[in-house]
């Protein structure tokens, strides 16, 4: 489904990726692992068009992002939700209110949009705060409407980017068992961390990467830096 | 564009500009004084152009005035060579006898002036006949007058007039008006546009969270550059409407005090809708032109997307 051919990405002195070929299947729950800094979130801007590669093809479905039209990234990234670790939520709009925006900014209609957000709402288990703004819950929560929020528009990846980077170990876990929820639905999961208590517990794919280069694969993998 | 997406946009857009209201009525007030100095030159140029068209007709005349000894017959050979002449439109014959009648009749309450004309004997009368020659271009006159005032015509002529130096003048005020006015509307649209974009930047900045996150979640480019666009657009109708209100207001209060004073009959109320129609039409296309090219070098720089 998602395939890194050969992919060289350098940023002005700093080698962020070298020669990267990795291959994730539909429906996988990939972790990503390694020191900051180490190329994972540079994989993820790849991923969703944010940045090109220098060399290599970056290959969803057959499409190679790295071609991808500027006018056409924004339909990629209806089929891509994201979450990062500073949860970017718009503060002065409700939970319902976020993840209507990112249906709204999308053109989809109010009857849909008044379908959908309860559903994803559901999902992440937040129907209760739906009216509440983000200074009003808490880090996990918060983390929670942005899952709810990528995965409004049924994408069939979700990158998850430090999700759990600013959260206690007990919200982690809960976001981690979302994800892995959301992955049991069929969605691809792919999960960049540097937590190795949440990666050891998961019992899947991990790829470790050390200045831009894959330094282990491994089905059922450890955190093992 | 759906209509559904449109009301969104729009509506993006009034958030944008209502967010920081008193930046935008800066923004605005800017366009609209902008605004109001192309009109007032625009209605400066239209009434300044009704002027001279209105004294040519009076001054743009050369008056040439027989000797006291040429003879009818050669008054009568004269008028018909000068009526021959290139750019000459008309030729009208004013007899002594008539001079000397209209003389009393615009000094009919002085009656010392007419006294004193009555002194003369006809033989020495110093009112002459005269002939008024009309061209067809005002650029006609100069000619006109140098051939009248040339070795030809000076035995019968003992003098010849012509108002080239108020013509001069007036044409001197129109090229002022019109350089002065280009080049402060030129100054005024520059900072209108640097207004505008500093506005626009600033509303960018404001949102820039938003819209990080709308490219994230896939809006299109259009979808997030038209809020911006829309903004711009609303200061200027804003400042249009406005302009374009004041100067209708300013123009029939004040159409009684320019009719007397550039001593026109009537302004009449068709120039005054002409000359609103064509100041709103220029105030539309200039105000958007220029939020147009403010917005898009705000976002050209500003707005990744």
């Amino acid at each position: 489904m998602i395939r890194f051919d050969k992919v060289t990405k350098t940023y002005p002195q700093i080698i962020a990726l070298k020669n990267i070929s990795i291959d994730i299947h539909k429906g996988d729950f990939l972790s990503l692992v390694g020191q900051s800094g180490a190329g994972k979130s540079t994989l993820i801007s790849l991923i969703i068009g944010e940045e090109k590669p220098d060399s290599g093809r970056i290959l969803i479905d057959d499409i190679d992002v790295a071609q991808i039209k500027a006018r056409d990234i924004p339909y990629l990234r209806r089929k891509i939700g994201v979450v990062f670790q500073d949860i970017k939520l718009l503060p002065n709009r409700t939970a319902l209110e976020n993840v209507a925006f990112a249906l709204e900014v999308s053109g989809e209609p109010a009857a849909m949009i008044k379908k959908e957000v309860p559903r994803v709402l559901e999902l992440v288990g937040l129907q209760e705060k739906a009216h509440a703004f983000p200074h009003q819950m808490s880090g996990g929560e918060k983390q929670r409407v942005a899952i709810a929020r990528a995965m409004v528009h049924k994408p069939v990846l979700l990158l998850a980017d430090e999700p759990t980077g600013n959260l206690d170990s007990i919200n982690a876990w809960e976001i981690l068992q979302l994800l892995m929820k959301i992955n049991k639905t069929g969605t691809t999961v792919i999960l960049a961390t540097h937590a190795k208590e949440l990666v050891n517990s998961v019992k899947k794919r991990v790829i470790t990467i050390e200045k831009g280069e894959i330094i282990y694969d491994q089905e059922k993998g450890k955190y093992v830096l | 564009m759906t209509t559904l997406e449109t009301k969104r946009l729009i509506k993006s857009g009034l958030t944008n500009f209502l967010r920081n209201i008193w930046i935008s009525i800066a923004a605005t007030s800017m366009v609209a004084i902008t605004l109001f100095i192309i009109s007032i030159i625009i209605v400066l140029y239209a009434l300044t152009s009704v002027a001279i068209q209105n004294s040519t007709d009076k001054i743009g005349v050369v008056t040439a005035y027989f000797n006291q000894q040429t003879t009818d017959k050669e008054v009568q050979n004269v008028i018909t060579e000068i009526k021959g002449l290139e750019g000459v439109r008309e030729v009208n014959y004013t007899t002594k006898e008539e001079a000397i009648a209209q003389f009393k009749l615009i000094h009919q309450n002085e009656p010392n002036w007419i006294e004193s004309l009555n002194e003369f004997t006809d033989a020495e009368n110093p009112l002459t006949g005269s002939i008024a020659v009309k061209a067809y271009d005002l650029t006609d006159y100069s000619r006109i007058y140098d051939t009248l005032k040339g070795q030809r015509y000076a035995p019968y002529f003992q003098n010849v007039r012509d108002n080239q130096t108020v013509i001069n003048k007036l044409y001197r005020i129109i090229q002022f008006i019109t350089r002065f006015g280009i080049l402060l509307a030129a100054i005024f649209m520059v900072v209108t546009v640097m207004v505008t974009f500093n506005t626009i930047r600033l509303t960018i900045y404001n949102r820039r969270e938003e819209v990080e996150i709308m490219r994230l979640v896939g809006a299109t480019n259009w979808y997030i550059r038209w809020p911006f666009m829309i903004e711009g657009i609303l200061y200027s109708l804003i400042a249009t409407v406005l302009t374009s209100l004041i100067i209708l207001i300013l123009l029939i209060l004040l159409s009684g005090r320019i009719e007397q004073f550039l001593s026109i009959q009537v302004l009449g109320s068709s120039l005054i809708s002409a000359l609103f129609w064509r100041i709103l039409l220029v105030n539309l296309a200039a105000s958007i032109v220029l939020s147009a090219i403010a917005s898009s070098i705000a976002m050209r720089r500003y707005l990744k997307v």
